[in-house]
């Protein structure tokens, strides 16, 4: 037991996280920025730009994260947790983009029309009406999503980034018994939990 | 010109079916007109024609005096500012309150004082019998309520013209009387409205003209009275005499 709960290992598993919150919460603010504009620019319909928001959400949202975190710390110039971040932005916002887009459908067609009757633009009508509706539906969506975000960020470890997983399992290679090998395993289940159930409930907090 | 809407040889059609043929009309300023007809026969489609919701094929459109049917986009958003519409299913806007629903689209793009705004649409909030609603949000209201919240909106942007689509259509019975109580107090207003209706004591009340359409033809124009009780078309009386059945 005493060999789990050293200063040493903490500090090393403390490290981990930060390196995952890093990843994740970056990871969150680029993906919700490009999957807002991925997904108004589909749903928009018309254009080459909705045509290839298309082909781009269609295409990544059918290959495994894991690719794109492999094929990424291999085939491009940047350091490990850059890597992790750009492949995992690429990931995630295809997945925001369809939320955004479910979101923006769910509006019934009467809101645009009123809109429209009384002058609105089709900016103007996205803005004021649209929008504020959607968001409050896209909201749940949207949060189950960054959860997941930020489980996936534990696929990192496969590229050698120093994140919770693999400080987790660098830490298991000094242990000899399964028993200290459990004990570490559930402490760092238990982290991604406290983590996440937190997300959730400060999420479940913001009201319109 | 006294007339504020002119329809000129306007055809409308969707991919082959043909929806309105040929039809000219001109609608006097200020006047009531009620457009009764079966259902498919592009009553609806004449309507959204108007503020160019659908955009007719062949034809002109002109209101008040200025053509609209090849305006841009950004023109033709002024031309609705005056071009209210009420809708069967009401769409209040869901999440703003009964006083943010009359009042955005004045503030937002006509660029009026709030306070000029708020006054105007308490007024009208009055004139429907719905002054103590104004914090509620659409959800919490009924249908007749939310309708006569549409109707204030409507108002509250000052048109030269009301256009109705079977506002009653969807309104449990018990519900229609007082929306249509409320339509017949707004109809005394100097704008120029079309009402689709089957509201047949409504449209004797309130028109001055009521239009028969059938196929996407204009089968009888003339009075209430007129048309209500000497239809000239076989088909007109056969759609009477099929909705007096059915009331
Ligand atoms: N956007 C559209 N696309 C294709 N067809 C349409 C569209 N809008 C209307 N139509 C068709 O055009 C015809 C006329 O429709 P319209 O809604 O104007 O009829 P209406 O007289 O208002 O009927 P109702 O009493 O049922 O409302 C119908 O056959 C309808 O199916
Ligand atoms: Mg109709």
């Amino acid at each position: 037991m005493k060999m789990v709960f050293t200063y040493e290992n903490m500090i090393f598993l403390l490290r981990g996280l930060e390196i995952t919150l890093i990843i994740a919460f970056s990871t969150i603010a680029l993906s919700f920025i490009f999957g807002s504009i991925l997904g108004i620019a589909r749903f928009s319909g018309k254009g080459i730009l909705a045509k290839l928001s298309a082909i781009y959400i269609d295409t990544v949202r059918n290959i495994p994260l894991l690719l794109f975190i492999i094929g990424f710390r291999f085939t491009l110039p940047l350091p490990p947790v850059a890597s992790a971040i750009a492949s995992m932005t690429v990931f995630t916002s295809a997945m925001v983009a369809e939320i955004v887009r479910g979101g923006l459908h769910s509006v019934s067609h009467g809101q645009w029309e009123a809109a429209y009757s009384q002058g609105f633009s089709y900016v103007g009508t996205m803005i004021h009406i649209i929008l504020p509706q959607a968001v409050k539906k896209i909201l749940k969506p949207l949060m189950s999503q960054f959860v997941t975000a930020i489980k996936d960020t534990s696929f990192c470890a496969i590229i050698a980034v120093h994140e919770l997983m693999y400080s987790g399992m660098i830490v298991m290679g000094k242990f000899v018994t399964s028993t200290q090998a459990i004990i570490l395993y559930a402490l760092i289940a238990i982290i991604y939990f406290t983590l996440n159930t937190a997300l959730l409930k400060l999420s479940n907090k913001i009201k319109f | 010109m006294d007339n504020m809407i002119e329809m000129k040889n306007v055809s409308m059609s969707f991919g082959a079916l043909e929806v309105l043929k040929d039809i000219s009309l001109s609608i006097k300023r200020a006047s009531k007109t009620v457009i009764i007809g079966p259902s498919g026969s592009g009553k609806s489609t004449l309507l959204r024609c108007i503020n160019l919701f659908e955009r007719p094929q062949k034809g002109k459109i002109i209101i008040d005096n200025e053509e609209i049917t090849h305006l841009r986009h950004r023109d033709l958003c002024r031309i609705r500012q005056s071009i209210g519409m009420v809708f069967q299913a009401f769409n209040l806007y869901a999440h703003k309150t009964v006083l943010e629903n009359l009042c955005m689209a004045p503030v937002l793009l006509k660029k009026e004082k709030y306070k000029d705004v708020k006054e105007r649409a308490l007024m009208h909030l009055d004139q429907v019998g719905l002054s103590d609603k104004i914090d509620s949000y659409p959800s919490k209201l009924s249908g007749g309520q939310q309708q006569r919240v549409a109707i204030a909106r409507a108002l509250n942007m000052e048109p030269k013209i009301l256009l109705f689509d079977e506002p009653t259509s969807a309104l449990d019975p018990e519900m229609i009387s007082e929306v249509l109580n409320i339509m017949t107090k707004v109809a005394q207003e100097d704008i120029t409205m079309i009402f689709v209706t089957h509201e047949m004591g409504f449209a004797s009340n309130i028109a001055d003209r009521v239009l028969f359409l059938n196929e996407g033809i204009i089968a009888e124009d003339g009075t209430p009275d007129e048309v209500f009780n000497n239809p000239k078309n076989e088909r007109t009386k056969q759609f009477f005499s099929k909705i007096l059945k059915h009331t």
